[in-house]
């Protein structure tokens, strides 16, 4: 590595700055941009350790240890909240990298481009509804009285109807499913992107030595996808402790009976917060979750760094 | 040269292809059926829904919803004006400055590649929240009711310059940059002959997302915009929608004031501006998919 | 592993620099003055070396821009109306308003936004239920006291003096309430062409029990009907069509947690929901809605619904309904089925004027305003000037409504103004014009009604909350979980009541009813 040798030279670092003067002119608009936008209200941290009055504004209020942290600290649904956002985070990762992994190297394998360019652009289409649709969606699913499962599907059935909303066992499979239908699609792309990155030359080599389409699978494609894979899971790593609340607020239709596998830290804060009006504690759970995703990456990322150096992030 | 292998050699066998098909046609029912769904709602008689429910195949047809909404067509309009214009101006701007960051941090040789990797990466993870942002744009840089607000959060997505620096990291091979730079070609040169054009894939997938993200943004609407005429259409569509909610957990209120239930929209509304938010974009989608397609191909013949 | 390390201190000086600098351009001269004292305003804030609220008033008036923040959803026509109130407020008081209309989902949010930053603004709408205690008590509206003595001598006259009993904190006036019908009672309302055809005699029917024969009747001749139906669940609870319990203290969520008895004089004893006879009346209460639900007398969406239930009762299914009563009520109901029905009531709670009722809709000024004066004043022409509160309220003549008698008008339909419903947020509702429908003698009834309504002995009483945030913050979560099972669709009610009272106990409940009392005990002591 260039830079760490030449780190070591007092008289090089000026040369190095002009030697690369045209690529860091290129990122500057941007990280003035990312300055601006995300660096500067940082400071804002310091308000998660503050009880803000509107007399002395945001700078005068008093300080007020960690007091804010406390009621995130002291409820009683702390393992709960905890375990189903950690939980669904995990499993949401997992079964939206295999889904859409799959997805992209089948559409790329497809015989008839037209019909996988179709499939590709109806995939895609749930992502583009938001949440408050979907809960509709969902909700003409499993109306009690009129939702299509009870009215066609248990009805035809000879079963009895479910109490979708009130019935907390089915939840955890809804809420994956509808993550996934909202999300592969746009996943997907991402892969396909990547496979289409791939020098085509090693696949010709591939079948000139006879490997098969597994083979081709197993040596070409998921290795060179490897680096994306990685870095889509290091970065969803840091939102581990944090979740859609669209998909965990709307979507139940905020039923208390569905709490103990719907509650997670996004809408726990919400709901302990809506009529608190306490920007305080808001940013005293926004800042537990930020250190939380941080901790997550950095631990994500070393043990990359460990089994394969040239793959971590940073 | 070598012969090239034609893409019919190297294709899977015809049992799997078509099993892979059948499982596709199904996918791709579950993804459009609901959005179909959506459109058959926005288009049935507000009673049918009641009695009914959501339905494929409603009692009774109705165009109510889009002729209460088309009343106020000027407002429409507005909003379609902004958005659409937001959203190219965005979407541009955002690929290209994504692309410059994106670039030198993927060169191994860059010496300042990982504390700039460090300084994007960083946002994504921390943010000040939503009161100090709100401090800063309007107090420190005077953007209360301006486009510019709505214009740049969402320039630079840390996440997709990600994508981008691995995508350059994994196809320009640097032996083509070097090359290029001993025939005499600057960095911009290099950058903007070599890079960009072996990048197309990545650079319309970009596109696409930023093009979906400057269309769907409602909430950067609603902190920094006031004049009606500034909105774009997602808030307006948004605003109807999070207002019924909140009529309807706000029961009490509610209850002392009849009038204010009275000229909510029902679903049928509702679903009638979830399809003109969603419209433009599924009709625009393909045309990306096309360009995206061409780019794939390009990856394709590359080498 | 060092580099990076490297490069995280980096940013993390880089930002120390910019939050210091940041803090010497925006919060230096400010430690006890709002943040943007004028860091950022254009010089159309034309007094910027306004003297404090207390000082000499100017002689003659300056021409000054009032902002007023308002619930409503914002309508074409804005700024037509807003041009027009210019020119009328130009004349009298040489100032101009800017109309600052905001959606009712995004009120909150947006509000507390410009007050957590600091921005400038005159007039702001605040209500009981959008967290005005919270906002007094953190300091976010001026006294109003003096001023309303100053510029505000018309709303003292027209408004009922209960009124400014109650939005009061420290025995200081923070907000002025709309000026309408000051509490509401509780009735049973009923769709009259059933209540005729089967003669009910609904005068008798005091509480939910009483309604099950009639129930098992109509279920069997009016299938279509629903018969009672719910939405979702929360407090549901009529305790006081069985005891003279009213809620007091916190109530998140709307939920009532703490009681006291409405007819006690002298000291006043707070209850929470864990005393017993509170938990026998919960119990009975969910049970008899779980049977109800069981016999299919509540919808069985009871619990999760997303219908309008005004959709419901333009279609002719609802035909009972816990409603709140004021003189009116019925006709207001009959409108809002596009005059399909008719509606009769039969009141079940005495309406008492408790300070949330009186705090249900209000003007306050804020902290941040450049001008307390002048808000005063066009607020107390809001209360008192016909032509400017119809203007705001019902828009243009001849453009978004047609005059049709001496105080009443027909609005004209989709003309861009008049479809927000501001009458009962802004100014004085007393004199806004009647739309068709309303009867002649509509404002009369409210007059005498306000005063002839009981007053709570509590009125004037808000909670700080400040020292149990944590508590509620618990109990919150807690209420939400539990809201449906009032709904009856959840199965044993009684066993999960239980649940739930365990579940408060261990959040410290018991600790913000020992802060009710004392709160309470305080305030007594002070009056």
């Amino acid at each position: 590595m260039n830079y760490t040798r030449s780190r070591g030279k007092e008289g090089c670092v000026m040369r190095l700055f002009l030697k690369y003067r045209y690529l860091t002119l290129m990122l500057v608009p941007s990280a003035l941009i990312i300055l601006v936008h995300s660096y500067l209200p940082m400071f804002g941290v310091f308000i998660a350790f503050k009880n803000i009055n509107y007399i002395d504004g945001i700078w005068g209020s008093p300080w007020v240890g960690t007091d804010n942290f406390n009621f995130l600290f002291t409820s009683g649904s702390l393992w709960r909240i905890t375990r189903n956002t950690v939980l669904y985070s995990l499993v949401f990762m997992i079964v939206n990298l295999l889904l859409s992994v799959g997805i992209a190297v089948a559409i790329n394998e497809l015989r008839g481009r037209l019909l996988a360019k179709g499939y590709q652009s109806f995939i895609i289409m749930p992502h583009f509804l938001s949440m408050v649709v979907v809960s509709y969606l969902v909700y003409a699913f499993l109306h009690p009285e009129h939702g299509l499962i009870n009215a066609f599907v248990l009805e035809g059935l000879g079963k009895d109807p479910v109490y979708w909303y009130t019935e907390k066992s089915f939840w955890p499979y809804i809420l994956v499913l509808v993550n996934a239908w909202k999300g592969i699609g746009i996943g997907a792309v991402i892969y396909i992107a990547a496979i289409a990155g791939i020098d085509p030359e090693y696949y010709e080599a591939a079948v000139i030595d006879g490997a098969s389409k597994w083979k081709q699978l197993l040596h070409i494609t998921l290795p060179s996808i490897q680096p994306v894979i990685i870095i889509m899971t290091i970065l969803s790593m840091g939102s581990i402790f944090s979740a859609d609340f669209g998909l965990f607020y709307q979507v139940p239709l905020d039923s208390g009976a569905l709490y103990p596998v719907t509650d997670v830290v996004d809408t726990y804060v919400y709901r302990a917060l809506m009529k608190m009006n306490d920007i305080g504690m808001s940013s005293a759970a926004a800042l537990v979750q930020a250190v939380v995703g941080f901790i997550m990456v950095l631990a994500t990322n070393a043990t990359v760094r460990r089994i394969n150096r040239e793959q971590a992030l940073f | 040269m070598s012969s090239r292998v034609s893409r019919r050699d190297n294709s899977i066998a015809m049992l799997p292809n078509t099993i892979l098909h059948t499982l596709f046609v199904l996918l791709s029912l579950a993804c459009v059926l609901p959005v179909v769904l959506v459109t058959i709602v926005s288009f049935t008689d507000g009673d049918s829904i009641l009695n009914k429910g959501y339905s494929f195949f409603p009692e009774k047809f109705s165009l109510i919803a889009y002729t209460s909404i088309f009343k106020d067509y000027g407002m429409i309009l507005g909003g379609y004006t902004v958005s659409i214009l937001l959203t190219i101006v965005g979407t541009v701007a955002s690929v290209i400055l994504m692309a410059l960051y994106a670039y030198p941090i993927s060169r191994s040789d860059y010496p300042y590649r990982n504390f700039f990797t460090f300084f994007l990466f960083f946002t994504m993870l921390f943010n000040g929240g939503l009161v100090s942002r709100y401090l800063v744009y309007t107090q420190l840089l005077g953007l209360r009711d301006s486009y510019i607000a709505l214009l740049l959060p969402l320039l630079i997505i840390p996440f997709n310059v990600i994508i981008m620096r691995t995508f350059f990291q994994t196809t320009i091979h640097p032996a083509l940059i070097e090359s290029a730079r001993i025939d005499g070609a600057g960095e911009l040169r290099i950058f903007f002959r070599i890079v960009l054009p072996l990048s197309l894939p990545v650079l319309a997938t970009m596109g696409l997302f930023s093009t979906i993200n400057y269309w769907n943004d409602w909430f950067n609407a609603l902190l920094f915009i006031n004049s009606e005429h500034k909105y774009p259409l997602q808030y307006l569509m948004m605003r109807v929608l999070s207002d019924v909610q909140f009529l309807r957990s706000n029961v009490e209120l509610a209850a002392q004031n009849p009038e204010l239930l009275r000229n909510l929209p029902n679903e049928s509304l509702q679903m009638a501006m979830a399809v003109i938010g969603m419209g433009p974009i599924l009709l625009v989608y393909p045309f990306f998919q096309k360009y995206f397609v061409k780019g794939l191909t390009i990856g394709a013949v590359k080498g | 592993m060092r580099r990076t390390k490297w490069g995280w201190q980096g940013t993390m000086v880089l930002t120390l620099l910019l939050a210091l600098l940041l803090q010497g351009c925006s919060g230096g001269p400010a430690n006890n003055e709002p943040v943007n004292a004028g860091t950022n305003n254009p010089p159309a804030a034309s007094g910027t070396e306004e003297p404090p609220a207390t000082g000499a008033e100017a002689e003659e008036l300056e021409p000054y821009e009032v902002s007023i923040v308002y619930f409503g959803t914002p309508q074409r026509d804005d700024a037509l109306v807003e041009e027009k109130i210019n020119e009328y407020l130009k004349e009298k008081i040489n100032t101009t308003v800017d109309l600052r209309p905001i959606a009712s989902s995004e009120y909150k949010q947006k509000t507390e936004l410009m007050l957590n930053t600091g921005e400038a603004v005159d007039l702001m709408f605040t209500a009981s239920w959008l967290g005005f205690t919270s906002n007094v008590t953190k300091g976010a509206f001026l006294e109003l006291d003096e001023l309303l003595d100053q510029h505000g001598q018309g709303i003292k006259e027209t408004i009922h003096p209960l009124y400014l009993e109650a939005p009061r904190y420290k025995g200081k006036l923070y907000a002025v309430p709309t000026n309408k019908e000051i509490t509401q009672g509780l009735s049973l309302t009923y769709r009259k062409d059933i209540v005729d055809k089967y003669s009910i005699p609904i005068e008798d029917i005091n509480t939910m029990d009483d309604l099950e024969p009639w129930f098992e009747l109509l279920k069997e001749k009016e299938p279509q009907l629903i018969l009672n139906y719910v939405a979702g669940g929360g407090d549901n609870l009529m305790y006081e069509t069985k005891s003279n319990y009213r809620p007091i203290g916190p109530t998140p969520e709307k939920m009532t947690l703490f009681l006291y008895d409405y007819t006690s004089t002298g000291d006043v004893e707070v209850k929470s929901v864990l005393d017993p006879e509170i938990v026998d009346i919960n119990k009975k209460e969910y049970e008899l809605y779980r049977k109800y639900y069981e016999k299919g007398y509540i919808n069985s969406d009871a619990a999760t619904t997303t219908t309008n239930v005004s959709d419901l009762r333009k279609q002719g299914k609802i035909w009972m309904q816990r409603a709140v009563w004021k003189p009116g009520a019925d006709i207001e109901l009959k409108i809002a089925t596009d005059n399909q029905y008719d509606f009769v009531s039969h009141v079940v709670e005495e309406p008492i004027v408790t300070t949330d009722l009186a705090t249900g809709s209000m003007m306050s000024i804020a902290r941040t305003s450049k001008n307390p004066e002048r808000a005063m004043m066009v607020l107390n022409y809001l209360h008192t000037d016909p032509y400017l509160i119809n203007l705001i309220v019902n828009g243009i003549e001849d453009q978004h409504y047609k005059k049709v008698g001496d105080n009443r008008i027909e609005p004209i339909a989709d003309s861009g103004y008049g479809s927000t419903a501001l009458f009962w947020v802004i100014g004085n509702q007393l004199l806004n014009y009647l739309k068709p429908g309303q009867p002649d003698d509509l404002y009369t009834g409210w007059q005498e009604f306000n005063d002839n309504a009981t007053r709570s002995p509590l009125l004037g009483f808000v909670f700080d909350d400040a020292s149990v945030k944590n508590e509620l913050s618990q109990l919150v979560a807690i209420i939400n979980e539990y809201k449906t099972i009032s709904s009856g669709a959840i199965p044993n009610p009684s066993q999960l009541i239980d649940e739930r009272n365990t579940k408060f106990k261990a959040a410290g409940i018991e600790k913000v009813q020992a802060e009710v009392q004392k709160q309470i005990d305080a305030w007594f002591a002070e009056k």
